[in-house]
């Protein structure tokens, strides 16, 4: 069974960049647009790797990732933020909220996002 | 007329003037005996710390407005201020700081201040305060700092969607590109890294303006940072033909008090300007060496040197040589100001030393321990 990635994004051309490179790796991709849409998702299926955008409607990155880590059925789920602006306050609360990585999105290759994923899922890059 | 009914009329026109020239400054100004007791207040300052309806002479310093230091978060008192001025014996000037005054009646504003003593037959007598209301000053100034930060995530965003899009489309993920378009895309991928690093610089600089730099300062060993800006560059120095070398002028370690981030930003903006503003076949030597207390480290170069009229605004954000500008098109005029900005926070400093035709030579020193 495909392995499933739940993506948190706003941004319709970062939707579309995931969607495309992540199925093409052979995972199954949700992308919801904004963090209380990815809570009720990751509600109805766990999810193998999350990804969230920290500036988003409704709830941001940081609620979302609060609400998602309270989720007792999501216990051992990484979860890692992707951020525009690359604040360095921004990284130490989102590590000290839970977050597996935080991610400059200027800063990384795509490869090296994928990358990342396959690690946390103990797979060969 | 008589004698002394002239020298009145004389006198008399003279406290007119000075009355009115006393009326006219537009500062607030504060005048003190050297036990720090109010002489004269003028109308600027009763209605800026809030004493229009009752005298502040004879007051104390402190007991007309109290101040808070933004910078270093210290709360030092008026006195304070103009003491420095009254315990030296020649005219002395404390320079322009700015604090926020809070006023008699709890007003809280950014001012500038600037104390000097008053001294009379070699005795200091007094000070004589002048300060400015800056509300307006500071507004507009973080306005503007606003408007980079926020302007700068908003170009942030479709830079990093249009960069992993080109990754995937110079790796041939949609289909093998015939060569020329691989070339061009190429080039798109390198000028919208440039766009990237512009706006990060950008930040940066909108970060230092409002004191929001991370910085966590550490012992950090100078020697590996090095080694690792040389090798990153390597690239870059390749294709300039400039060789890069570094110099350990000690046996032990050195380590310095900063933060990793940032001291890595600081060795790389000089060690990539040396490369650049480097002749063809050029050498660019990166020297660490104890000094005293603290620890030195210089970058030299080949290059043409900075002209005496540019040495001045050298470390002025934007400010951009004209060499420089002939040297490399793509600068942002932002890497020294982030240079002296992050060594100054850590009570280190820089300078350099250039001589036409011949090369320059960026020094900066940093305190080796924590102060």
């Amino acid at each position: 069974m495909k392995k499933y990635i739940l993506i948190a994004e706003d941004d319709k051309f970062y939707d579309n960049i995931y969607k495309i490179k992540f199925e093409k790796e052979g995972y199954e991709v949700r992308v919801v647009t904004d963090g209380a849409a990815a809570v009720e998702e990751a509600k109805k299926r766990r999810p193998d790797v999350i990804l969230l955008d920290l500036v988003m409607p409704v709830k941001d990155g940081f609620e979302t990732l609060k609400a998602l880590k309270a989720m007792p059925e999501l216990k051992g789920v990484p979860m890692m933020v992707l951020s525009s602006l690359g604040q360095e306050d921004d990284a130490t609360k989102v590590k000290e909220l839970g977050a597996a990585e935080y991610f400059v999105k200027t800063n990384i290759t795509i490869y090296e996002l994928v990358n990342k994923v396959k690690e946390y899922l103990g797979e060969d890059k | 007329m008589d004698e002394t009914e002239k020298l009145r009329k004389v006198l008399e026109q003279q406290v007119a003037e000075y009355e009115a020239i006393w009326r006219s400054i537009g500062d607030g100004l504060l005048v003190t005996d050297q036990d720090n007791r109010i002489v004269m207040i003028n109308e600027v300052a009763k209605k800026l710390l809030g004493w229009e309806k009752e005298s502040a002479v004879g007051k104390l310093l402190s007991e007309t407005a109290s101040l808070v230091q933004v910078k270093s978060g210290l709360i030092p008192s008026l006195e304070e201020v103009s003491e420095s001025v009254l315990s030296v014996s020649s005219i002395n000037q404390v320079p322009a700081v700015t604090y926020y005054l809070v006023s008699n009646d709890g007003r809280k504003f950014p001012a500038k201040i600037t104390a000097t003593s008053v001294i009379i037959n070699r005795q200091v007598v007094g000070s004589v305060i002048v300060f400015r209301d800056i509300t307006v000053e500071k507004d507009i100034e973080r306005e503007k700092s606003d408007f980079i930060s926020i302007s700068s995530h908003q170009l942030r965003t479709p830079l990093g969607s249009i960069k992993w899009n080109l990754e995937m489309l110079v790796n041939g993920e949609f289909g093998e590109l015939p060569e020329l378009a691989r070339g061009v895309i190429g080039q798109i991928m390198e000028s919208n890294q440039r766009m990237i690093n512009i706006v990060t610089d950008l930040l940066s600089v909108s970060r230092i303006e409002r004191r929001q730099v991370a910085n966590k300062p550490e012992l950090v060993e100078v020697a590996p940072v090095v080694q690792s800006v040389i090798d990153e560059t390597k690239v870059l120095a390749d294709e300039q033909t400039v060789t890069v070398t570094s110099q350990m002028l000690s046996e032990r370690p050195l380590r310095v008090m900063v933060d990793p981030k940032l001291f890595h930003e600081v060795v790389e903006n000089l060690v990539t300007n040396a490369i650049k503003y480097n002749k063809i076949e050029g050498t660019a030597t990166v020297s660490v060496a104890q000094a005293g207390d603290k620890v030195k480290i210089s970058v030299a170069d080949t290059g043409e040197g900075i002209p005496e009229e540019e040495r001045e605004r050298i470390f002025t954000k934007f400010f951009r040589g004209n060499s420089a500008i002939r040297g490399d098109t793509d600068g942002t005029g932002l890497g020294l100001f982030v240079v002296k900005s992050y060594v100054e926070l850590w009570g280190g400093r820089v300078w350099f030393e250039s001589a036409a035709g011949k090369g320059s030579v960026f020094y900066i020193e940093l305190p080796a321990k924590k102060e």
